[in-house]
C-alpha cells in the first residue's frame, strides 16, 4: 500500500478545517447574503472589497474569488499592468497603488507562475514613473521584473478583425506573448474620457496612442478591448483621484476611498467602478460603445457579486 | 632625462583622466552622475569659468584665475592637460601614428612661421564682444563647447546604439539591467555645421598638429600671451644644439625652430613630447626663466611692436561691427503675425536662463543641457533666437517637454547661462505659455474627445470644457508654465492644434487654485 495515499478519514478532517477557515474569513466579511446562501462550488464573478490596506484587500479579494490560481497555473509566464503613466507619487493616486502591485507578484509567484513582468507604456518619461510612483521598488521586493514599455521595436503590429476605427495597431510583444494577462488599473478621473478604469488602462499596452486621440478615442479604446482582454482585471480604488485626472494637480484632488474591485469580466467591472466613482456608466463614451461586443457584461444585475467590508 | 619622462608621462594621465571625466559628463545616458559634479569637473574650463566670473561679479576663486596662474607659472599645460578639444586632437594625432607605424610614414611636423594677427585679432574680436554681450564668435571658437557640441552629436548617438544593441540582446537572456534609450536628434543643419567643424578639425590636426591651437583657438591666444613670462620653460641649449630637427619633426604646436634652435612659447602646449624623446645631445630642458627675459626679448620683441598697432587697428574695425551685431538682439521672433496658423515663433529657453538676452550672453552651446534632458526636450536650435543666437539650446517637443520638478539643466550648466532653480520655483517658472489653435483640434475638425493636452497638463492650465456635449481644450494662461506637455500630446500633425509660445523674459506663473473635496467615508456601502 502505498504510503502517501490519504485515506478517506483525513480528507474529511482536512477539508473540514479547510471549509471553517474559509467560513470564517467570509463571517468576518460580512458577507453579501446571495453569496452565504450560493453552494461551495459557485466562485463569485466580481469581488468588491473595502476598508482595507491594498496588500490586505487584495488578498482577501483573491481569496474569495477562488485563488489565483483560476487564472495563474504553474510554469505560466504574467504580465502585470498596473497603471504606471505619470511621474508622481503613490499619495497622488495618478499610478496604481504599489503595495497593490506587490501583493499582486507575490500571489502570481505563490502560485508557482514562472515568471512576473511588470510594465506600462508610460505618458512621463518612463524612468521616473517607474521610479516614483513606487512600483519599480514593489516590483522588485514582491519578486518580479520590471520590463521598460519605451522601445518601439518590442512592438508588433496586429490586426483586430472586429474593429471599427483601430483596424491595426502596435502591442506589446510580452503582452502577446505572455500566459497571463492581470490588468490593474486605478480609478480616477480623466479630462478626456471622464474616467480612467480597466479597459482604458490597456491604453499602456500600446505603441501609438496619439493615433487613438485623433482617430475616435472611445471607439479606439472599445475596439481595442474587443482584441485583448486581461484575464483578471483588478481595479484599485484605495486612493480615487477625484478631478484633474489622469494625472491630477495635487494631493488635494484625491479622496481616500479604500475601495477595491476584482474579476475576469472587464466590462463588468469597469461598469462597478464607475459606480464607484458616482458617475454613470452609460455616461463613459467607451462602457457604452462596448455593448455587444462580446467584451462582457455591462449588466450587474446577471453577475454574482460577493461585497466584503473590513 | 628620468624627470622629463616621468613629467610626461604624468602629463598623459592627466589628461586622460579629464578627457575620461567630461566625456563622462557628456556620456552619462542613465543619469548616475549627481549634479552637484557637473560645475566641480567643468570650473576649470576657462571659457565657462569666466563667464560665472562675469556674471557673479567677481573674477576670485574662479577657474580663469587658476589657470591663468598655472599659465604664468608653468606655460600653456591648460592646452595638454585640461581642455578637452586639445586632449581630442592629441588622440587623433596618436591614431593617426599608431597607424602608420609600420611604414614608416610617422607624421612629422614642421615649424610654422607664426601669422599672429589672425590669433590676436579674433582673440580681440572675441573680448570686446563679451563685454558688448555677443558671444557669437566665442560661441563658434570656444574649444570646451566645440568638444561639447561634437560630442553631443557625433559620438553620442553611437553611445546610444551600442546601448540598445547590447539591451536587445540582453533581452533575449531575460535580463533588464539595461534599458533602451531614445537618441535625442538634434536638426540636420546643426549636425551638419559641427560635423563640418569636425571635419576642418580633423584635417588641420592631421596636417599641422594643434593648429587650431595655436592660431585660432581663443583660449590658446589668450593663456599664449601669459606663457611668454611664464616662469618655467621648454629651452634649448644653443650651444649643445646641433639643429638635427629631431625635435621639430616632433613639436605638435610647431613651435620649435631647430635652425634658430628657438622655442616659440606663445605657442608651445606644454606636452614634453619634445623632452620625453631622446634629444642626441640633450640640449633640450626645461628652465626657470623669471620674467621671461631668456627668450622673448631676442624672439618676439619686434614683432610685437607691430603687433601692438595691428591689434588697436583691428579692434577699432571690429568695435562697430560687434555692436551692429548687438543691435539685431531683438529683431527675430518679435512680429508673429498670423498666430493662428503658424507655430513657435519666439523660441522656449531651458528654465534658469531668466530671459534671452542673458541666455544669449552666456550661453556657448556646449549642449551639456541637451545630454542632461531627461526627456530628450533640449535641442540645439539653428535661427531660432535669431542670428546672433545661433546654434544655442532651447525647449522643443517633439522628443518630450519640461518635467514639472526636473532642475538637472539649471543645476549643470557650467556658464551660468541656466541659473539654478529650486524644485519649488521650477513649479510655476514660466518659461513660455500655451496657445490652442481651435481650427486645427480633433474635437472641433472631427467631433470626436481626444482630450491628449489636458490629460498632460501638470498644472490644468489647459482644462476641457463641455461644448456640445464634447470636451474642448481651454487655456489658462495664468497657471501655465510653458513645459510643453500640451504641444508634445497633441495628436495632430504637423502642426500641432496646440503649441508654446516662448516668454523672452521668464515670468512667475500663479499656482493653481485648489478647493478641498468632501472626504469620503470607506465604511459606505457599495453602490451597486
Amino acid at each position: 500500500m502505498p504510503k502517501n495515499n490519504i485515506s478517506r478519514r483525513d480528507f474529511i478532517i482536512k477539508t473540514s478545517i479547510a471549509g471553517a477557515i474559509g467560513g470564517a474569513v467570509i463571517g468576518l466579511g460580512k458577507c453579501n447574503p446571495v453569496m452565504a446562501a450560493g453552494s461551495n462550488n459557485e466562485l463569485p464573478d466580481l469581488v468588491a472589497i473595502r476598508g482595507g490596506e491594498p496588500g490586505v484587500m487584495f488578498n482577501k479579494a483573491i481569496e474569495a474569488w477562488g485563488g489565483i490560481h483560476r487564472v495563474v497555473r504553474a510554469g505560466q509566464t504574467v504580465v502585470v499592468k498596473p497603471n504606471i503613466g505619470w511621474n508622481v507619487t503613490p499619495d497622488r493616486a495618478a499610478n496604481t497603488n504599489p503595495e497593490l502591485v506587490e501583493a499582486i507578484v507575490r500571489a502570481c509567484l505563490k502560485a508557482n507562475a514562472k515568471e512576473v513582468f511588470v510594465m506600462d507604456h508610460t505618458a512621463d518619461v518612463w524612468t521616473k514613473c517607474y521610479k516614483n510612483s513606487g512600483i519599480q521598488q514593489a516590483t522588485k521586493d514582491g519578486g518580479g521584473k520590471m520590463v521598460p514599455g519605451n522601445n518601439e521595436r518590442d512592438y508588433k503590429t496586429v490586426k483586430i478583425p472586429m474593429a471599427k476605427r483601430l483596424k491595426t495597431v502596435k502591442v506589446h510583444d510580452l503582452i502577446l506573448s505572455t500566459d497571463v494577462l492581470i490588468n490593474v488599473p486605478v480609478l480616477k478621473h480623466h479630462v478626456s474620457t471622464k474616467l480612467s478604469l480597466g479597459m482604458k488602462n490597456l491604453m499602456g499596452i500600446v505603441w501609438d496612442r496619439q493615433w487613438w486621440h485623433k482617430n475616435d478615442l472611445h471607439q479606439c479604446i472599445a475596439d481595442f478591448s474587443t482584441y485583448i482582454k486581461a484575464d483578471l482585471t483588478i481595479i484599485d480604488g484605495y486612493r480615487m483621484m477625484k478631478r484633474n485626472g489622469p494625472m491630477g494637480v495635487s494631493t488635494d484632488d484625491v479622496l481616500l476611498q479604500k475601495a477595491l474591485l476584482l474579476g475576469a469580466d472587464p466590462l463588468a467591472l469597469d461598469v462597478a467602478a464607475s459606480k464607484m466613482f458616482g458617475m454613470n456608466p452609460m455616461d463613459v463614451g467607451y462602457i457604452r460603445l462596448s455593448e455587444g461586443l462580446n467584451i462582457g457584461t455591462n449588466d450587474l444585475s446577471t453577475l454574482k457579486i460577493q461585497k466584503i467590508k473590513i | 632625462m628620468r624627470i622629463f619622462q616621468i613629467l610626461k608621462r604624468f602629463r598623459v594621465a592627466v589628461a586622460t583622466g579629464f578627457i575620461t571625466l567630461i566625456a563622462l559628463l557628456f556620456s552619462d545616458i542613465y543619469h548616475l552622475i549627481p549634479q552637484q559634479f557637473f560645475r566641480m569637473i567643468l570650473s576649470v574650463q576657462i571659457v565657462p569659468s569666466v563667464f560665472n566670473a562675469l556674471k557673479a561679479g567677481g573674477i576670485l576663486f574662479s577657474g580663469f584665475l587658476i589657470i591663468s596662474l598655472l599659465t604664468l607659472i608653468m606655460g600653456r599645460v591648460y592646452c595638454s592637460t585640461l581642455c578637452p578639444l586639445g586632449i581630442l586632437m592629441d588622440l587623433i594625432i596618436r591614431i593617426r601614428q599608431k597607424f602608420n607605424k609600420s611604414s614608416k610614414k610617422k607624421i612629422a611636423f614642421k615649424f610654422l612661421k607664426p601669422v599672429r594677427i589672425i590669433p590676436f585679432s579674433l582673440l580681440v574680436i572675441v573680448v570686446i564682444g563679451l563685454f558688448l554681450g555677443n558671444v557669437l564668435l566665442l560661441l563658434v571658437l570656444d574649444p570646451y563647447s566645440n568638444f561639447g557640441r561634437i560630442f553631443t552629436i557625433l559620438f553620442k548617438p553611437t553611445v546610444i546604439a551600442l546601448n540598445n544593441l547590447l539591451y536587445d540582446g540582453l533581452i533575449h537572456l531575460d535580463n533588464y539591467t539595461l534599458h533602451p534609450i531614445d537618441i535625442n536628434w538634434a536638426n540636420l543643419p546643426v549636425s551638419f555645421f559641427v560635423l563640418v567643424f569636425f571635419a576642418i578639425l580633423l584635417l588641420m590636426t592631421l596636417k599641422k598638429g594643434r593648429l587650431f591651437c595655436t592660431h585660432v583657438c581663443p583660449v590658446g591666444t589668450y593663456l599664449g600671451l601669459l606663457s611668454r613670462a611664464s616662469l618655467f620653460k621648454v629651452v634649448i641649449n644653443k650651444e649643445k644644439c646641433i639643429s638635427c630637427g629631431k625635435c621639430e619633426r616632433i613639436c605638435k604646436a610647431g613651435c620649435i625652430s631647430a635652425k634658430d634652435k628657438k622655442v616659440d612659447h606663445s605657442r608651445c602646449v606644454m606636452c614634453l613630447n619634445c623632452l620625453d624623446m631622446k634629444c642626441p645631445t640633450n640640449a633640450l630642458s626645461i628652465r626657470l626663466t623669471p620674467f621671461g627675459k631668456q627668450s622673448s626679448k631676442q624672439q618676439q620683441a619686434v614683432p610685437q611692436q607691430v603687433e601692438k598697432i595691428r591689434l588697436q587697428r583691428r579692434s577699432l574695425l571690429a568695435l562697430p561691427l560687434a555692436s551692429l551685431a548687438k543691435s539685431r538682439r531683438y529683431s527675430s521672433g518679435k512680429n508673429h503675425t498670423d498666430k493662428k496658423f503658424k507655430n513657435r515663433t519666439i523660441p522656449v529657453s531651458p528654465p534658469g536662463s531668466l530671459n534671452h538676452h542673458h541666455f544669449k550672453e552666456t550661453c556657448t552651446a556646449c549642449y551639456l543641457c541637451v545630454n542632461a534632458c531627461p526627456s530628450n526636450a533640449i535641442k540645439p536650435s539653428l535661427l531660432e533666437y535669431g542670428t546672433e543666437g545661433i546654434l544655442l539650446p532651447h525647449l522643443t517637443n517633439e522628443q518630450g517637454y519640461c518635467n514639472l520638478e526636473c532642475t538637472r539643466c539649471s543645476d549643470i550648466c557650467p556658464n551660468g547661462a541656466l541659473i539654478s532653480v529650486t524644485q519649488e520655483e521650477k513649479k510655476t517658472l514660466q518659461i513660455g505659455i500655451a496657445h490652442f489653435v481651435r481650427e486645427k483640434c480633433v474635437v472641433i475638425t472631427d467631433g470626436t474627445d481626444c482630450g491628449a493636452c489636458s490629460e498632460h497638463c501638470p498644472t490644468k492650465a489647459v482644462n476641457m470644457e463641455i461644448e456640445n456635449g464634447l470636451f474642448v481644450p481651454v487655456v489658462d494662461e495664468n497657471i501655465c508654465i510653458g513645459c510643453g506637455a500640451c504641444e508634445y500630446a497633441c495628436p495632430v500633425t504637423p502642426e500641432k492644434a496646440i503649441f508654446v509660445e516662448g516668454n523672452p523674459i521668464h515670468q512667475v506663473a500663479d499656482k493653481p487654485t485648489v478647493k478641498k473635496l468632501e472626504p469620503v467615508n470607506p465604511e459606505e456601502d457599495f453602490p451597486f
